[in-house]
């Protein structure tokens, strides 16, 4: 299904789903009072999370596989 | 203004689960050890001997259905989660003071929730060592036309802005207790408040606030109330699912879940540390009436399904509806709610009626009744297509040991969790002004 000659999911994700965050993000760098190594370190957050979250998940699942599926 | 008690200051009863754990303690860690131990050990029957282990079925052709016990927790779990993260939200939003002592409690319970709802989607799969590689390898190409895949995406969102919360607002309670702390986690704690500087509170509360306003419309609106019923209500052939009211409803079954799960944690802690004046009657008597309220909510969106699906609808949706209405547990599942509903509703009017105690038991009702709602919605959904193809066929779908050992051993590592969370981190947060004064 497309919408204005884009596929749902780019619109949904990045132009609805994500408004929220966008409008956060916004608000770290830009709002008052005005702080942008605290604003960085809470972007480095997230992006660490991240890695944290599907760095763990794919750790889980090589350990998964080299136990019960090793061939 | 209320009267400061003689006894333990705040910060004391705050660090108190922090000290030397007693012999309960280890008690309790072994036996959620030993539950979660079981899981383990079923789990890996399953990996070893596939999903032949459990009640799922090839849908149609073996008489059954793919999803069962493991997609319903998944979706338990996750509104479970989302209670906690819109409480902390919701105080720091519309100061919601009441609910300010369980802030932190509900925002671990987010992130614990959040993770074993992720666990319960790898448990479903068959070969769960494929799923971070082939999720990453095709995600430019799937998260055009996948819900699964944007159901993966706003999953990580919503755990990444609760983690990035606690991690900013933990800075400085780990920096004004750190004289007290445990000095066995000190590297911890010099990681968690590296580089604090009293002067970024400012800017981290304001920075708490924009994360507050994210997460207070992505969980209700777009995650709960969107992209997880999605993985339901878009799909026409299933008239058990196909429905706008789908995203409302499983946002009404997770404010239930998650308000009663808030309550029981919190009435949990209460009774070891002695948290009465930190955990007061009040946040028990007000938790249980907005418990009441999301329960109504869920009982009255239960009601226009059931008006629709059996009046005079479409074959395919008719059936499905009869199908759930015939079934006992959706009526106890509906009965459990609609008698906590009562109960709960009687105490916020009649005030006589109300003790701790007893709102913990009612909450528990829900808790319960939500997650047999949602395994039957699951399967019952897929147990009633609109084509019937497959009807010579006919399945039927109970979980085995295996399933049901999952839900006790994701109960095991929610208490796990907070036994060790307990133990290296402040709780309950250590400023007071958000605190409900009373005149």
């Amino acid at each position: 299904m497309e919408w204005i000659g884009l596929p749902i999911g780019r619109w949904l994700l990045f132009g609805i789903i994500l408004l929220p965050v966008y409008g956060m993000l916004l608000g770290w760098f830009l709002g008052k009072p005005r702080n942008f190594p605290m604003a960085f370190r809470g972007l480095a957050y997230l992006l660490g999370m991240i890695v944290v979250l599907w760095g763990g998940l794919f750790t889980l699942s090589m350990l998964i596989r080299f136990v019960f599926f090793p061939s | 203004m209320r009267e400061r008690s003689r006894g333990p200051s705040r910060e004391d009863s705050i660090l108190r689960p922090l000290a030397n754990p007693g012999t309960k303690y280890y008690v309790m860690v072994a036996i959620a050890g030993a539950v979660l131990v079981w899981f383990l050990l079923a789990w890996a029957w399953q990996l070893r001997h596939g999903l032949i282990v459990t009640g799922l079925a090839d849908w149609g052709t073996s008489g059954g259905v793919p999803w069962g016990i493991y997609i319903g927790s998944f979706i338990w779990w996750v509104g479970i989660s989302h209670g906690g993260i819109l409480i902390s939200a919701g105080v720091r939003l519309f100061k919601l003071k009441v609910f300010y002592p369980v802030a932190r409690l509900a925002e671990l319970l987010t992130i614990g929730a959040l993770t074993i709802a992720g666990l319960f989607i790898i448990i479903d799969l068959g070969r769960p060592d494929r799923v971070v590689t082939s999720v990453l390898k095709s995600y430019t190409l799937t998260f055009q036309t996948s819900p699964l895949v944007w159901d993966l995406t706003v999953i990580t969102l919503y755990f990444v802005l609760t983690a990035t919360y606690m991690l900013l607002t933990l800075r400085h309670d780990i920096y004004a207790l750190r004289r007290r702390l445990p000095s066995r986690f000190a590297p911890l704690y010099q990681l968690l408040a590296q580089g604090y500087q009293p002067e970024e509170d400012a800017k981290v509360s304001r920075m708490a606030w924009w994360l507050a306003f994210a997460v207070i419309i992505l969980a209700p609106f777009l995650l709960h109330g969107g992209v997880i019923p999605w993985l339901f209500q878009l799909i026409a052939s299933m008239p058990g699912w196909f429905s706008p009211i789908q995203a409302p409803t499983f946002l009404s079954i997770a404010l239930t879940s998650a308000f009663g799960s808030v309550i029981i944690v919190a009435y949990i802690f209460r009774r070891v540390y002695d948290w009465e004046e930190l955990l007061p009657d009040r946040v028990f008597s007000r938790m249980g009436s907005v418990l009441a309220l999301v329960g109504l909510f869920f009982l009255w969106l239960q009601l226009q399904a059931i008006m629709t699906g059996a009046f005079a609808a479409p074959v395919g949706l008719l059936t499905a509806t009869e199908a759930k209405m015939e079934d006992p547990v959706y009526w106890v599942a509906i009965g459990l709610v609609a008698a906590a509903v009562l109960y709960l509703g009687a105490q916020t009017i009649w005030h006589v009626l109300f003790s701790v105690k007893r709102v913990v038991i009612v909450a528990i009702i829900p808790v319960l009744a939500t997650l047999f709602e949602k395994t039957l919605f699951i399967v019952e959904g897929l147990m009633h297509p609109l084509f019937n193809i497959y009807r010579t066929v006919p399945g039927s779908y109970s979980p085995t040991w295996v399933e049901l050992s999952s839900i006790a051993g994701a109960v095991a590592m929610l208490v796990l969790f907070f036994a060790v969370v307990s133990k290296l981190i402040p709780i309950i947060e250590v400023e007071a002004e958000h605190e409900e004064k009373e005149e």
